[in-house]
């Protein structure tokens, strides 16, 4: 009897092996599974065999039972499962078509790069003035300790407009116009454009600065370097580095221009084995002037240079994004051009 | 200011190498703009003597020289020139030796004769030609073996520096010598010149007179009698070309190399063109011309200083030489003038007359005013030394008072910690300012006195020294602290969150910022005279670069168009862009500087989706885009309505004006035909102008939040027939007069034209929305509140009701 069923069992598993669609496993099942199945007749006849074989033969004809059924479960289900993945294929899309253009503008370059240098002053404690681009000259040049025969006004070409009116050449006349108006503590910043009447290729005539300044009892030099260096970090990233050369303005003092290790060799002066053109192989790039407040400067607003000092810091908006970006040609900045505008 | 190595060492020893010598400068303030290192290729050339000159045997223009080396024995050399002897102390270059133009110089035989090299002409060795044909005769003193190079100082390295207006002491090699001491230590050597004076004195040959002493404190002169006007010595033209000064004349070149070398400006005239030997420094009096020796003429005012000889003007002061009594080539006595010109003097006059020259650059910036005489002596002595000519005895040196007061300043070493935030001692205070040549008188630990040196006229006060004690010190030495900021303040200001949601709005919207110069052409302000509210005349610059630059931008459009046709060149199919900027007007002699935004939009829409067609840019974009920003800064109402005359650049049929709560805020709209056409633009370019200051000012300073509906809304439409030019709006404001309270909001969904509406007819579908707070509208109720309010609106307007 046990001979019997294991040969069944052989049988059974052929069969199944040779379906190939569902119909083909009711076959089998009704074969062997049905009423008049060899295996249900096979069952049938355990109650005819002695009582002491009954159990352990049952036993075997039932596990097998239990056995083809499973297997015909399994396979009408993975049948089925390929059929369902075989019916959503055939829906497939082409992936690699390109996707809707949505539409979408772009930022400007400058004002990408003005709109940070402003979040990090105001991140700082600073807060935003404007003043008018059509300034006196009191408050471009005088009150600023550039008195009219002074040659540092050489270092300005200025647009005029009328003979008290011109184009205001830094945005350092914000500095004038919110001391006239405020008691110190100020901390300040104007961001904005400035003219200069510069023919050259490498200058445009109108540009932007992001001017700034502390006043209060007790801010040092020390305190303009601190503050520069978070700014320089924010901006260009912690590891550049800074270097504090003196300069001239007539309105700091002590003066410092402010480089940057170059974003481009990192000081190294060289890049891909030839000497690197950004920093002109120095390993520097100037970026910012700053300095002490000019007493005088103090004294023309009416605050007292005895009780007061305080530092104030210029950066070309147009420089920083160059440096930034890699633009190489600042006329890129003003001809929006749209194959350049998309890159922001 | 460009100056060479070699002349530096001739006042200072160079302790550091050259790259560390550079890295000092730039870190004491003085920025090293170019660094050249000249070493001619010639440096084989040496000196030799001619002992004998012989006629070539076989060639009539040649010549056989024997000449003597530095070693060996005499060597011959077959020369083409003639002008040399024996005794001339000649260059050759050996076999072996290169010259400039790739010129290899090898033994040669030249028509049956050996020849050892070649003697040089100036041209050969590219050095400043001497104007004579013929080989280069050096002077006796060269010695027979030097290397020329080294002989004429031709190898050398020029150090280009940039100097900030503060620091006219350094427009001199001295100066430059005097810094480098200071910063690295070394001893300064000024040597003084060893002057032979003859008789006759001074005096006898001029008299001079000082009439404008607040404008020229000092004058002093020499007199030279008996000069040869001739091409300057070799080292000193080698030296003048290396920093790129063209040489003159022994004279001239003398007052220019000393100026370059002590900082103080030089002037010599012709002393037989100077009327009556008198010289009067003084203001010029009366309008008058005068030329200078470039031969312009120049109009000079009355307060103007000049040099004035028995007749008139012989100089601008300081600035430039007459034509009359410069130096030529039959000058043999030459007056020379050192001087101290007050710098705000100079300028004036400099700056009203459009002159800059080495000498008023320097004045300008103040030189030394007790140097005046020490330069006179260098120069005089130069020029006997290479122009021959004697010194007539004696100085005439007028100066008002006792000569230059300096300043004794005060500074406190509680005030140079606070300003650097140092904790700097009185003697590491003191140390860097002695260094730099100032006394430091009195001493004690709270304050020193202290008395700059002559020549830093920059140097007035006590902040002035701070800065010097933290340059010499070193502004890398200042720890960096970061302040605790306690100021208060507006942060970004109220303008930055509505403006910086607005923009981003546009660019959502597929617009992409574009940033133009504020200066554009009259012609474009006429164009396009910007929103109304910008009253006024256009502001003209008084020295615009061009004239496409004469005028500030009334408008952003003009700007946009530019931008416009610079993407239609490279083929862009749409040109989207927005602009938020200054606009300017003068109104008298007040000026309005106003903050607009500006929009284009041109071309088509690229294809979505592949497949789908372009899409022509319309009106519906640039009223979507700026209505979508407007309900991004809850802005109500806003109203589009027909264009007035408020734009005449646009389209009197396609374009709008558009309000905010009853107030003119911008306009919107195709550019006229006319104006298109004059850019040379086809198809609708379409634009927009809105004034800024009052979009931010309308804009609701917070978001209140509405609460959310109870009930829902039922929908009724209604389509109504009305005449072709009947427009949306006029429905809408009638619907929302006869709407009762339940009607939440009214919208256009449809337009349609044609039949079975008649001609000249449209129809126009509205969507209306019923709620109420309280309860859920039945469809009974809205029936009979959507069909009373359709008999209304039909009572009201001539219109009718499609069914
Ligand atoms: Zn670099």
């Amino acid at each position: 009897m046990k001979a019997t069923l294991d040969a069944l069992g052989a049988e059974i598993e052929n069969a199944l092996d040779g379906c190939r669609s569902d119909e083909d496993l009711e076959r089998v099942r009704i074969a062997y599974l049905g009423r008049k199945g060899r295996l249900t007749e096979v069952m049938r006849g355990v109650g005819a065999l002695a009582p002491e074989e009954r159990p352990a033969v049952g036993e075997l004809a039932n596990a097998l039972k239990r056995r083809v059924d499973e297997c015909i479960t399994a396979l009408r289900e993975r049948w089925k499962a390929e059929r369902r993945q075989h019916e959503l294929e055939r829906e497939r899309l082409d992936v690699t078509l390109p996707g809707r253009v949505w539409p979408y503008g772009h930022v400007h370059p400058l004002t990408a790069a003005l709109d940070e240098a402003v979040a990090i002053f105001v991140s700082l404690g600073f807060s935003v003035y404007e003043g008018p681009h059509i300034e006196d000259e009191y408050h471009n040049f005088e009150a600023l300790n550039i008195p009219s025969d002074h040659p540092a006004r050489d270092m300005h070409d200025t647009f005029f407009v009328d003979h008290t009116h011109i184009l205001r050449t830094h945005t350092s006349p914000v500095q004038i116009r919110v001391m006239e108006n405020q008691e110190p503590p100020i901390a300040a910043i104007a961001p904005g454009a400035v003219f200069r009447h510069d023919d050259d290729v490498t200058h445009s005539p109108m540009f932007h600065q992001v001017e700034g300044f502390l006043v209060d009892r007790a801010v040092t030099f020390g305190d303009l370097k601190g503050v520069l260096s978070l700014f320089v970090q924010r901006m260009f990233g912690d590891d550049t580095r800074l270097r504090f050369r003196p300069s001239f303005f007539p309105f700091t003092e002590p003066s410092a221009e402010i480089d940057i290790s170059c974003v481009i060799c990192g000081g190294a002066r060289a890049v891909n084995g030839g000497t690197c053109r950004v920093c002109k192989a120095t390993g520097w790039l100037e970026i910012l002037g700053a300095g002490m407040i000019h007493p005088a400067v103090f004294r023309a607003v009416g605050y007292d240079p005895e009780v007061v000092t305080g530092f104030a810091f210029g950066v070309g908006i147009e420089r920083v994004a160059m440096l930034k970006y890699g633009i190489t040609d600042i006329r890129l900045l003003f001809q929006n051009d749209l194959r350049f505008l998309r890159q922001f | 200011m460009k100056l060479t190595l070699n002349w530096l060492r001739e006042f200072v020893e160079l302790v550091l190498p050259i790259d560390e010598l550079c890295e000092a400068l730039v870190m004491a303030g003085l920025e090293v703009e170019a660094v050249a290192v000249h070493r001619p290729i010639w440096g084989a050339v040496e000196v030799v003597e001619i002992v004998n000159v012989a006629a070539h045997p076989n060639a009539d223009r040649l010549r056989l020289c024997e000449v003597r080396r530095a070693q060996g024995p005499l060597v011959r050399v077959v020369c083409g020139a003639s002008n040399m002897q024996a005794g001339d102390k000649v260059a050759l270059a050996p076999p072996g030796s290169d010259l400039p133009g790739d010129r290899r110089i090898e033994r040669a035989t030249i028509r049956g004769q050996i020849s050892e090299g070649m003697l040089c002409a100036a041209r050969e060795l590219a050095l400043p030609d001497d104007a004579t044909d013929g080989i280069l005769i050096l002077p006796p003193d060269a010695s027979i073996g030097r290397r020329l190079v080294d002989y004429l100082g031709a190898e050398d390295t020029v150090i280009d520096l940039a100097v900030t207006p503060n620091r006219g002491d350094c427009l001199s090699v001295l100066g430059i010598a005097r810094e480098i001491a200071a910063l690295t230590g070394a001893k300064l050597q000024v040597p003084a010149p060893a002057l032979r004076e003859d008789d006759p004195p001074t005096t006898s040959a001029v008299r001079v007179a000082v009439e404008a002493p607040d404008l020229c404190p000092r004058y002093a002169v020499r007199v030279l009698h008996g000069v040869c006007v001739a091409p300057s010595p070799l080292w000193m033209r080698t030296r003048l070309a290396l920093i790129g000064l063209h040489p003159i004349s022994n004279v001239v070149d003398v007052t220019n190399y000393v100026m370059l070398e002590r900082g103080q400006p030089l002037h010599a005239f012709d002393l037989a063109h100077v009327a009556n030997g008198r010289i009067s420094a003084r203001r010029a009096g009366t309008r008058q011309s005068f030329v200078t020796l470039d031969g312009v003429e120049r109009e000079l005012i009355p307060d103007d200083l000049v040099i004035t000889d028995g007749r008139g003007p012989v100089a601008l002061a300081g600035i430039m030489g007459g034509a009359d009594s410069e130096i030529r080539a039959d000058t043999t006595d030459v007056l020379l003038e050192s001087a101290y010109f007050t710098p705000a003097g100079i300028r004036r006059t400099a700056r009203r007359l459009g002159i800059t020259s080495d000498s008023s650059y320097r004045f300008e910036r103040g030189i030394d005013p007790v140097a005046t005489v020490a330069a006179l002596d260098r120069a005089a002595g130069l020029i006997a030394g290479t122009a021959s000519g004697t010194i007539a005895r004696g100085v005439i040196d007028k100066q008002v008072g006792r000569g230059a007061r300096l300043p004794t300043i005060r500074v406190r070493v509680a005030r140079v910690n606070a300003l650097l935030g140092t904790t700097l001692t009185a003697a590491e205070i003191e140390r860097p300012l002695r260094a730099l040549g100032a006394t430091v008188a009195g001493h004690a630990r709270a304050a020193l006195r202290v008395v700059p040196p002559s020549y830093r006229s920059d140097l007035q006060s006590e902040v002035d020294l701070i800065e010097e004690v933290a340059r010499l010190s070193g502004y890398e030495t200042i720890p960096a602290t970061t302040p605790a900021i306690v100021a208060g303040g507006p942060g970004f200001g109220p303008h930055r969150d509505p403006e910086e949601r607005f923009r981003q709005t546009l660019r959502t919207c597929g617009l992409t910022e574009m940033i133009a110069l504020a200066m554009i052409g009259a012609e474009e302000n006429r164009m396009f005279p910007g929103l109304p509210d910008l009253s006024g005349k256009p502001v003209a610059l008084r020295n615009a670069p061009s004239s496409d630059a004469a005028e500030l931008r009334r408008s952003l459009v003009p700007g946009l168009l530019q931008a416009l046709d610079v993407n239609r060149r490279q083929g862009e199919p749409l040109v989207a862009g927005y602009a938020i900027g200054r606009v300017y007007a003068c109104d008298g002699e007040r000026y309005h500087e106003g903050k607009a935004l500006g929009i284009v939009l041109a071309g088509a829409w690229p294809s979505a989706v592949i497949g789908e067609p372009p899409r022509p840019a319309s009106f519906a974009d640039l009223k979507g885009g700026l209505a979508l920003a407007f309900d991004r800064l809850a802005l109500a109402p806003v109203m589009w309505e027909s264009l007035q005359n408020e734009a005449p650049y646009l389209h009197p049929g396609k374009a709008a004006r558009i309000t905010i709560g009853g107030v003119l805020c911008g306009v919107a709209g195709a550019l006229h035909p006319d104006v298109s056409a004059a850019r040379g633009l086809d198809g609708d370019t379409w634009v927009a102008e809105l004034d800024m200051i009052r979009v931010v000012q309308y804009c609701p300073r917070r978001i209140v939040f509405r609460p959310l509906p109870r009930f829902p809304a039922v929908l009724r439409d209604v389509a109504i027939v009305v005449d072709s030019g009947f427009q949306a709006q006029q429905i809408l404001d009638a619907i929302s007069e006869v709407a009762p309270p339940l009607v939440e909001e009214v919208r256009v969904f449809d337009q349609y034209a044609g039949a079975p509406i008649p001609e000249g007819k449209k129809s126009i579908a509205y969507s209306i929305s019923y709620r109420a707070s309280d309860r859920t509208l039945t469809d009974e109720e809205v029936n009979t509140l959507h069909q009373e309010l359709v008999a209304h609106l039909t009572e009201r307007l001539p219109v009718e009701v499609r069914r």
